[in-house]
């Protein structure tokens, strides 16, 4: 059982955090802890506010006041370019559409998070053939517009874990999949995180998921005003 | 992987529009690459042909025309100078040299210079570079022809072929008849000078006399019926009067122009009685005279004021090709946010995303004007070739170094600008908004 030091240097840890769209929505956190290694899933119906909480968690939304320490580090009181490279080296993230970068190989988008952290050339092109070569991709050159979806996502997450994140988050990655391909893709994601050692925080409106998971968290439970949205 | 392979592979997946944007600016350098250094070459070879003349005295209606008519053959004088005017300008100062001249006939459209043989050995067309004989000799006797460099090339032209000149030089000399009575053996092929001197050829002034004597002398034995006709159709039922150099008489030695030198220290080709010379001459009302070198100064003057107007205009192609970076970065912008918020999510800091699409602009630019250089090149060179062979007129063909930095420079600085606004869009790019799944 980790305890509450090796949580706040080695997981994440969000404390007093607040966030509003003006009247409309609030969140409020008194505290949410995810251990290192540890894989939640976050529940809500579409619109409730998961994805605002990842994008603060990320550190691409501000919230007002409160802490959000990933490994041990605050993303919240990190600016500008030091948030981004705080980002960039603690944290993964998947999305429903994979967001790669088209005109670009399965390689390429794998390399670019290494190559934003300035890991060096050799180095970089090692561990990106590496996460793909585990993730069962075999053509690493090829443009990710030629890629099958499954393969696209298997990019993806390889792209969201070459970097050895602390922690992993996946926005709806299994949003636009039926639900075989549901469960596949969960799976792959959660082996891929559980073989880097990062916790994983996966937002989903599916219920049928939350089995797959030990801990499951309700996006509710942090909200403290929600008009009809 | 680099920033700059990121940049490559932008400009790859919009490679039309980055074909077109760097045709733009290529074609915007040359433009102006071409107009700045045609018009350094150009001035440069007009102040070429001028060689080592001080003076030009002629009958032509003003001091340029004569410089244009005497020493670049624009067009056959009009008016001739009577010989004995000619030896009047010849013994009133101790000149370092006078060399009378008569122009008026031509070769396939090259000017024939009529003149003592002394002028390929005093005149220099390129001051300090006196003529050089690539083969065969200079000129001994009359009915001899020595060649310059550009019309022996072009006609294919060797010491011992004869020739036969036009009557008439320039425009003038389209519908002329030709002297084929009298064929002209070639004794000399001269070097190059890079001058207009190239596509002249050069004979004595007795020949060219006597030819016109000749035909004088037929003219006004042939009467008044045939006088309208024999101006330019020579037909060979005309009775013949031969003539030679013992036969010619004041009416037949005409010349179209003296070139005058004033004697000079060695090693200088100023001399202080230049301005005194020039003064005293031109209270003669019957000649026109002629410092040539000052109205080659003027005529660049003139013709400045007008190529800074094609300067201007290539300065204008090379704006709007920036602003056409602008327009195609811009425009691409609306499609590139969700690749701007993707970097940015995987840790990219807005300046760095800010960096690459400068450098993306930069490099169109960089692009745009390498090959505009290397087009300005061929054209300079093509350009070069084609005056050459048509006017004579020798510009090197080289692009002017001073130029082609100044204008590479401010192409790849006017692209590197004009990759800053869209930079700044993406700066301010809100990463969740562009995250989010396409509808």
């Amino acid at each position: 059982m980790p305890t509450r030091d090796s949580i706040t240097t080695n997981g994440m840890l969000l404390r007093g955090v607040r966030f509003s769209y003006g009247t409309d929505f609030a969140l409020h956190i008194g505290e949410l802890r995810l251990e290192a290694g540890e894989q939640a899933i976050l529940c809500g119906r579409s619109g409730s506010g998961k994805s605002t909480l990842l994008n603060l968690i990320a550190g691409i939304d501000t919230a007002a006041s409160g802490s959000i320490l990933i490994g041990g580090e605050d993303i919240l009181a990190a600016r500008g370019h030091a948030r981004d490279l705080l980002r960039g080296r603690r944290i993964g993230m998947i999305f429903q559409t994979f967001n790669l970068l088209h005109g670009f190989t399965a390689l390429e988008n794998v390399m670019v998070p290494l190559m934003l952290l300035a890991v060096p050339a050799h180095e970089m092109r090692h561990r990106a053939h590496d996460a793909l070569s585990r993730l069962g991709i075999d053509r690493h050159d090829a443009l990710v517009d030629t890629l099958s979806v499954g393969q696209q996502q298997r990019v993806a997450v390889a792209r969201a874990v070459v970097t050895t994140p602390t922690l992993v988050l996946a926005d709806e990655p299994t949003a636009s999949l039926d639900p075989e391909n549901a469960e596949t893709a969960v799976r792959l994601i959660r082996a891929a995180c559980s073989a880097c050692g990062a916790a994983l925080l996966m937002t989903s409106h599916a219920p049928a998921l939350r089995s797959q998971f030990e801990r499951a968290i309700d996006i509710s439970d942090f909200v403290a005003t929600e008009v009809a949205r | 992987m680099t920033d700059m392979t990121i940049v490559l592979r932008s400009l790859r997946a919009r490679a039309l529009a980055s074909s077109i944007t760097v045709a733009m600016v290529a074609v915007a350098v040359a433009l102006l690459l071409v107009l700045l250094s045609m018009r350094e070459a150009a001035a440069a070879a007009f102040r070429r042909g001028t060689g080592n003349v001080h003076l030009l005295v002629s009958a032509d209606a003003s001091p340029l025309v004569a410089v244009l008519n005497g020493m670049f053959y624009a067009n056959a004088p009009a008016n001739p100078i009577s010989w004995a005017k000619a030896q009047e300008i010849q013994g009133s100062f101790p000149w370092q040299w006078a060399i009378p001249t008569q122009l008026g006939d031509s070769y396939r459209g090259s000017p024939v210079v009529a003149a003592p043989a002394a002028l390929l050995r005093t005149f220099e067309p390129v001051a300090g570079q006196p003529f050089a004989l690539a083969a065969g000799r200079h000129l001994e006797h009359d009915f001899e022809v020595v060649l310059g460099s550009e019309v022996a090339r072009s006609h294919s032209l060797l010491p011992g072929a004869k020739i036969a000149m036009t009557h008439g030089a320039g425009a003038a000399a389209q519908g002329g008849h030709e002297h084929a009575d009298h064929l002209y053996e070639v004794v000399g092929i001269l070097s190059p000078t890079g001058s207009v001197h190239d596509r002249a050829l050069f004979t004595t002034l007795e020949s060219s006399w006597i030819i016109h004597a000749e035909e004088r002398r037929e003219r006004e034995g042939a009467g008044e019926e045939s006088h309208t006709e024999a101006g330019h159709h020579h037909e060979s039922d005309h009775d013949h009067h031969h003539v030679d150099a013992a036969d010619l008489t004041d009416a037949d030695r005409l010349v179209t122009g003296v070139l005058l030198r004033l004697p000079t220290r060695t090693g200088s080709d100023a001399s202080a009685s230049i301005a005194a010379q020039f003064d005293r001459l031109r209270r003669d009302t019957s000649i026109t005279v002629a410092q040539p070198a000052q109205q080659i100064g003027r005529l660049m003057a003139i013709v400045g004021d007008i190529d800074w107007l094609f300067v201007a205009m290539g300065v204008v192609v090379l704006v709007s090709s920036a602003i056409s970076i602008l327009l195609a970065t811009a425009s691409s912008m609306e499609l590139r946010r969700r690749q701007v918020a993707i970097l940015r999510v995987l840790g990219a800091s807005a300046w760095r995303v800010f960096a690459l699409l400068v450098t993306e602009s930069t490099l169109l630019g960089v692009a745009g004007a390498l090959v505009g250089l290397a087009l300005a090149i061929a054209g300079c060179a093509a350009a070069s070739a084609l005056l050459a062979s048509k006017i004579g007129l020798a510009l090197g063909g080289g692009i002017d170094a001073r130029s082609a930095s100044i204008v590479v420079v401010g192409a790849i600085a006017l692209s590197a600008l004009a990759g800053v606004v869209p930079a700044a869009k993406a700066y301010r790019t809100t990463i969740r908004e562009h995250l989010r799944p396409i509808a």
